[in-house]
């Protein structure tokens, strides 16, 4: 698979600053995208067009701490954001919260729900980083995909809210 | 107009060895269309004749009829919209005139036709090729309808560009600003609000969101509604003559306290109130958009406004409260779209150094299991793009899967623009599960799909692409579809003996591969069997008799059948295990 912190020329590292990333894609584009290929031949044209997609993928990869940290686990070979057999499933504690946040949602318990999903995802997100901070992947990989569902259970109480308004 | 001057290395593109074919700017708007053309940092927008101003009104006549703000109509299907305009017998929109139907996108073409026309008898040069700007939050459906407009009036597009980023792009390379924009852009019939983040020539959008259907044309139809309801004779005028008077109304109160004449009379006031709902929902879009940008208001630098319906001082007003600044009016926001719109013409044909960056407006996914969409690619992602993603079948021998392709921001399909629908057929029968069907969706930089899907089991490639097509019977696209998969077959029963030979080497492939896996789930006598068999099917492949082939393969699948099974029972075992979390969070 693809490096996209090679193709952008940053450092794969989990703690990627904003500001870095932004220049770094910028300088990719401003490289490789297919508006700047004026006059140049079609098969030019054509890899450029792949470049620039794979350049924005990369951006948008990167840019989503949770999104990153599951690249950076995928780089060691460990698979959590698919569906196959091979990779590694949510463990049963988990399961039970996310039931608990979803019957909060159900009970139009947003109010409460959403700082406390906020501040969960601060946290999880440095437990993330701690983890791949050591190499401990397996770690890391649980708590990605906590991160995962904190995210859906945040959208979703977000999304529930205004509805609960009018 | 000064262009910001940075030259990097080897960035500045090579100056043509033969002169590049020049390209013109369109905006085709829906109340008004302005076409210019950029050459050597100098810009001409080209006069309408009749009315001596740039801007050309979107009308046409066809026989005695005259067409107006036809651009709300395109890409959309007769069940879209509910007027009297539409005619359904084949499914495609029409409007009816004295002299038979047209289409929008004919419309369209008359009048890019004419633009064109226009730039070619004052410039004294012929232009084959054109940018010509959409809004922001045009749907796939109605890219192509405009791009397929400008086919039929002789151009070719090198970009459909979003109105927006071309503004800001005219009005960025002229004040030469840099910094994070709000583009607050409404028009005759639509909105759009991008946020730019403009640097060193870089035009970057970070989030685009829009409403179609919300424009001047609203307001001036709530007017009309106003004076009915104050009892005005409805008779006196016909409906669009009706109009016209709001419109007339609406652009004195603009400067005036009071329009009056001898049928109706307009306030500041009542303008007032009947464009605030208009208002605040332009706020509510643009609200989104800051959010999809991860901004707060305080964060940007300046709002630009765009779109005759910003001069507007109710318009103005509310956009100084909401942004807590003056809105920058320095420049044309009638002409500034087809300005950015040449612009990027000449750089597209001649070369430039800024660049733009652009995103898609909506969310693009795929229909899943229980009427519910799966998104591929979200909103406000950058855009060329191309994203793939598996999916299995969900029944044990399944050959064929339906792939639905939606876009929109809710969950479920029925909530969501449907672009196309095809079927994926020729899956080798698998148990649940073990077919992987992967769908890639690819969008260019005009923000049109094209989507493909692609059997990987066996690694022999089934491909299909699909343009979705708005408009088009259903029956059309399958028929389109299965020419594209028959394109390369001459003789019928020698593909029918072809697919019997990759039926059985994708068996084998797939037995081989789950013999590979769960070795331990057959008997040693059974391992045999099935061995022996794989011998003599493949014997049967490298002769020409289909009839044995296929029995051959029947015979394999009914040995390996039991084996199947088995497999199938420790799939549902550890799919159970890891079902449940799946089924509270979707």
């Amino acid at each position: 698979m693809q490096n996209y912190f090679e193709l952008l020329k940053i450092d794969a590292a989990f703690n990627l600053d904003a500001g870095a990333l932004q220049q770094a894609y910028i300088r990719a584009q401003q490289q490789c995208h297919p508006d700047r290929m004026v006059g140049k031949s079609e098969a030019e044209r054509a890899k450029a067009m792949q470049l620039t997609m794979d350049v924005n993928q990369a951006y948008e990869t990167l840019k989503s701490p949770r999104r990153r940290a599951e690249h950076l686990l995928a780089l060691q070979g460990i698979r959590v954001n698919q569906d196959d057999k091979d990779a590694i499933r949510p463990d049963q504690s988990l399961l039970m919260e996310v039931m608990a946040w979803q019957e909060a949602i159900a009970e139009g318990e947003t109010d409460t729900l959403l700082p406390e999903l906020e501040a969960q995802l601060q946290l999880n997100e440095a437990t993330i980083a701690e983890h791949l901070e050591v190499g401990a992947y397996q770690d890391a990989a649980q708590a990605t995909i906590r991160q995962r569902y904190l995210e859906k259970s945040f959208n979703d109480a977000n999304h529930a809210k205004p509805q609960l308004r009018a | 107009m000064a262009l910001l001057q940075i030259h990097e290395p080897g960035q500045t593109p090579a100056p043509h060895a033969t002169p590049a074919e020049p390209a013109i700017g369109i905006d085709l708007g829906t109340t008004h269309s302005v076409v210019a053309f950029s050459h050597a940092e100098k810009i001409e927008v080209y006069d309408d004749p009749a009315s001596g101003s740039t801007l050309t009104p979107s009308v046409i006549t066809h026989g005695d009829t005259e067409l107006r703000s036809f651009k709300r109509f395109m890409g959309k299907n007769p069940q879209d919209i509910a007027t009297h305009y539409a005619l359904a017998e084949d499914n495609v929109l029409r409007f009816e005139t004295s002299a038979g139907t047209i289409t929008p996108v004919e419309c369209s073409a008359r009048l890019l036709r004419q633009l064109k026309e226009r730039a070619e008898s004052q410039s004294g040069q012929k232009f084959g090729k054109a940018v010509i700007t959409v809004p922001a939050y045009f749907d796939d459906a109605a890219r192509t309808a405009t791009r397929d407009a400008a086919r039929l009036a002789g151009l070719e597009v090198l970009r459909l560009l979003n109105e927006p980023t071309a503004a800001a792009l005219a009005y960025g390379l002229d004040a030469q600003e840099e910094g994070t924009f709000a583009i607050y852009d409404l028009g005759g019939g639509t909105f759009d609000v991008s946020i730019l983040k403009l640097e060193k020539g870089v035009f970057q959008v970070l989030a685009t969101a829009g409403d179609t259907q919300l424009g001047g044309d609203d307001i001036d139809m709530a007017i009309m509604r106003a004076w009915v309801e104050s009892g005005v004779d409805e008779t006196q005028l016909s409906q669009s003559e009706w109009l016209q008077l709001a419109r007339k109304a609406k652009e004195y109160v603009t400067e005036h306290a009071k329009y009056e004449d001898e049928r109706v009379a307009l306030s500041r006031e009542t303008l007032d109130q009947l464009t605030q709902p208009w208002i605040a929902r332009s706020m509510t879009i643009v609200d989104s958009a800051l959010h999809d940008a991860g901004l707060k208001v305080e964060a940007l630098d300046g709002v630009v406004l765009v779109g005759g319906s910003t001069r507007m001082p109710q318009v103005r007003e509310a956009v100084a409260t909401y942004f807590r600044k003056p809105p920058l009016t320095g420049i044309d926001p009638d002409e500034v779209v087809a300005v950015g719109a040449a612009i990027q013409a000449e750089a597209l044909t001649v070369g430039a150094d800024h660049l733009l960056l652009d995103v898609t407006p909506l969310s693009l996914g795929l229909e899943t299991m229980g009427g519910l969409v799966e998104k591929l690619i979200w909103r406000n992602s950058p855009i060329p793009t191309s994203v793939a993603q598996e999916f299995t079948t969900y029944q044990d021998g399944q050959t064929a899967m339906k792939i639905h392709v939606l876009q929109g921001e809710r969950e479920m399909v029925d909530q969501c623009r449907s672009l196309a629908e095809f079927t994926l057929r020729g899956i080798p029968p698998l148990p649940a599960n073990v077919a992987r069907i992967e769908v890639r969706f690819t969008i260019d930089a005009d923000g049109l799909l094209t989507v493909s899907a692609k059997e990987m089991t066996t690694g022999t490639e089934q491909r299909v692409e699909v343009k979705p097509s708005y408009g088009l019977p259903l029956e059309e696209v399958e028929a389109m579809l299965r020419a594209s998969m028959e394109h390369a077959q001459e003789d019928i029963m020698l593909r029918l003996l072809a697919e019997a030979r990759v039926e059985a080497e994708r068996l084998i492939v797939e037995l081989n591969a789950a013999i590979a896996k769960d070795r331990n789930l057959l008997s040693d006598a059974e391992f045999a069997t099935i061995q022996q068999q794989v011998e003599t099917l493949s014997v049967a492949c490298q002769g020409t008799n289909r009839e044995q082939i296929d029995a051959e393969i029947e015979q394999l699948n009914h040995l390996a059948n039991p084996f199947a099974e088995r497999r199938m029972d420790k799939a549902i075992a550890s799919a159970l295990e890891g079902k449940k979390i799946e089924e509270v969070s979707s």
